[in-house]
């Protein structure tokens, strides 16, 4: 049984399908990355797991159990992130996490994570920098070592030292047995913290892959210079995009198999031909233009 | 929600304290200045009855009225508009804060995140206002006994006990209003203007029904023909019918607003 299962969730603001119609599924242990440009639907699919908004229709399901019936079971069990941290301005940090810890009414590791974070929780969060309030979000998202984590953004405005102590944070975790869910636009991040993606655009699901697989695809750049006159109409070929044009050559994006390109190149003379393979970046570029 | 109230408690007691002591100091000056009122009561009975009706209707004076008497004094000083306006500034502001204040400001996920259900968080903030109306209730109404004492003035607590109860009663129902509108809405701004404009419209159609004979039905219309603070702290008497009204508005505004926060999305 999947950690987390979201079947076919709608979510609607009038006329704005935010959400339409998405599955998808996450097993325990796995570090699932949840991409797409901006207002694809993330932060709404987010907060439909959270339980702040109610979907249209659909399902989910969290540790098998509804998130909207048992949302308050749950979240004893749920670490979350919110993509803006948003803190009581006439606070200090210990108060946020005092509180939380009182609403939880578990055993915390506050103390460890503020050594860890290098956070100071005497101070008001009012004068807070952006780095120190995420540091905040991060702490009482973690302090209970939860079985799921929802994160939205999660490294966001911290410095790339402290990147490096969330994904150690994440690795631990997962290594006991806790499910992480993260929304990210850090594309270096996915791929080095997520074990799968599911990439969403314009409310509906275009790819679920293992970050391995996609890496995989077969999509390659390929930068020809020509000798002679060359036509660029003639490189208007299924699969072929040209991104730019030299003076005297073309820059190709190809997606699928090479040989057609190659035996068009082959017609004409060839000053210099670099394939390259298409960093992830550029496959997920892909799946955002789609 | 025991949590919740005593943090909102912690948070929000500098505010209470320091609105307790305005209300307990605008009473003391009222009642400072009823002896030299009291020495001249005969020439303020005499003035008072020469006043135009509608001025002496507009304020609930009538021909009994006599300046005699601290309560009589300060129901229509003290209890008539001032005490009222303090009540709902201190409650409209609580409301607004408490609900639409947290979604506006996006601190509403800090417990909504957590193992809290929902009428926990509404219920947490109501029961703080209610706690806070009922504190400044006791402090700004009871303090008159130690300052009647300090100046030597008769006073008659029981009126004083009536008139608690009138205003604890009307300062629930405002703020029973002001949560629901704070359960609607996701903007403190939204509360204030509605709260607000109701209320003024409220106290406009006493006017109206006080001044005009043929629209006096329309005083069923406002909360604040029920408040009848003269009946309760000249007479010690409380309306029944007051009672029922604000009990009715209490449960409604209290509930459809506690559902409305449990359904409604909360989009930050």
């Amino acid at each position: 049984m999947p950690t987390i299962d979201i079947q076919n969730l709608k979510k609607y603001f009038g006329k704005v399908k935010a959400v339409d119609g998405i599955s998808l599924s996450v097993e325990q242990g796995e570090i699932f990355g949840f991409l797409g440009p901006n207002g694809a639907g993330k932060t709404t699919t987010i907060r439909c797991m959270m339980d702040f908004i109610r979907p249209l229709s659909g399902s989910i399901e969290i540790l098998g159990k509804n998130a909207q019936k048992d949302s308050v079971e749950l979240k004893k069990q749920i670490g979350y992130l919110s993509g803006y941290v948003s803190l009581y301005d006439k606070w200090t940090g210990q108060d946020h996490i005092d509180f939380v810890s009182s609403l939880n009414g578990a055993k915390d590791h506050s103390k460890e994570l503020t050594e860890r974070f290098d956070f100071d929780p005497t101070k008001k969060t009012k004068g807070l920098s952006s780095g120190n309030k995420q540091k905040l979000g991060l702490i009482m998202a973690f302090m209970f070592q939860p079985k799921i984590l929802i994160l939205d953004e999660p490294t966001i405005a911290l410095d790339p030292l402290l990147q490096n102590t969330v994904y150690e944070l994440l690795s631990e975790l997962t290594n006991n047995g806790s499910t992480v869910f993260m929304s990210s636009h850090n594309l270096a991040e996915v791929d080095r913290t997520c074990s799968r993606v599911g990439i969403i655009k314009d409310g509906k699901i275009v790819a679920v892959q293992s970050i391995q697989a996609l890496k995989e695809m077969r999509m390659y750049t390929v930068t020809a210079y020509f000798s002679d006159h060359f036509d660029k109409r003639e490189f208007d070929l299924e699969g072929i995009e040209i991104i730019k044009e030299l003076p005297s050559g073309l820059v190709l994006n190809v997606r699928g198999d090479l040989d057609p390109l190659i035996k068009k190149l082959g017609q004409f003379d060839i000053k210099d031909l670099e394939i390259e393979h298409a960093s992830l970046d550029d496959i997920f570029l892909e799946y955002y233009k789609k | 929600m025991l949590k919740i109230i005593l943090k909102t408690f912690k948070d929000k007691k500098i505010g209470l304290i320091i609105y307790s002591i305005s209300g307990i100091l605008l009473l003391w000056m009222y009642v400072a200045m009823f002896p030299s009122i009291q020495q001249q009561a005969d020439a303020f009975n005499e003035l008072i009855q020469n006043y135009p009706e509608g001025f002496m209707k507009t304020f609930g004076i009538d021909g009994s009225f006599n300046f005699s008497y601290i309560e009589n004094f300060l129901s229509v000083e003290h209890f008539s508009l001032i005490w009222p306006i303090m009540v709902i500034f201190l409650l409209v502001s609580f409301a607004g804060a408490g609900i639409a204040g947290e979604i506006e400001k996006g601190t509403v996920e800090i417990p909504l995140s957590r193992p809290v259900s929902r009428l926990g968080i509404f219920f947490g903030r109501y029961f703080t206002g209610l706690m806070f109306l009922l504190i400044f209730t006791i402090f700004s109404v009871f303090a008159i006994i130690p300052l009647s004492q300090l100046h030597g003035i008769d006073y008659q607590l029981e009126n004083y006990v009536s008139f608690s109860i009138v205003g604890f009663l009307f300062g629930w129902a405002i703020f029973s209003l002001a949560m629901m509108f704070s359960a609607f809405f996701s903007e403190r701004s939204k509360i204030y203007m509605f709260t607000g404009s109701l209320l003024i419209i409220m106290y406009v159609l006493n006017l109206i029904a006080v001044l005009k004979e043929n629209l006096q039905d329309l005083r069923f219309l406002s909360f604040f023909y029920y408040y009848d603070y003269k009946s309760a702290v000249v007479d010690g008497a409380i309306s029944t019918e007051a009672i029922g009204v604000f009990a009715a508005v209490i449960i409604f505004c209290t509930l459809l607003g506690a559902i409305w926060y449990k359904k409604r999305d909360i989009a930050i």
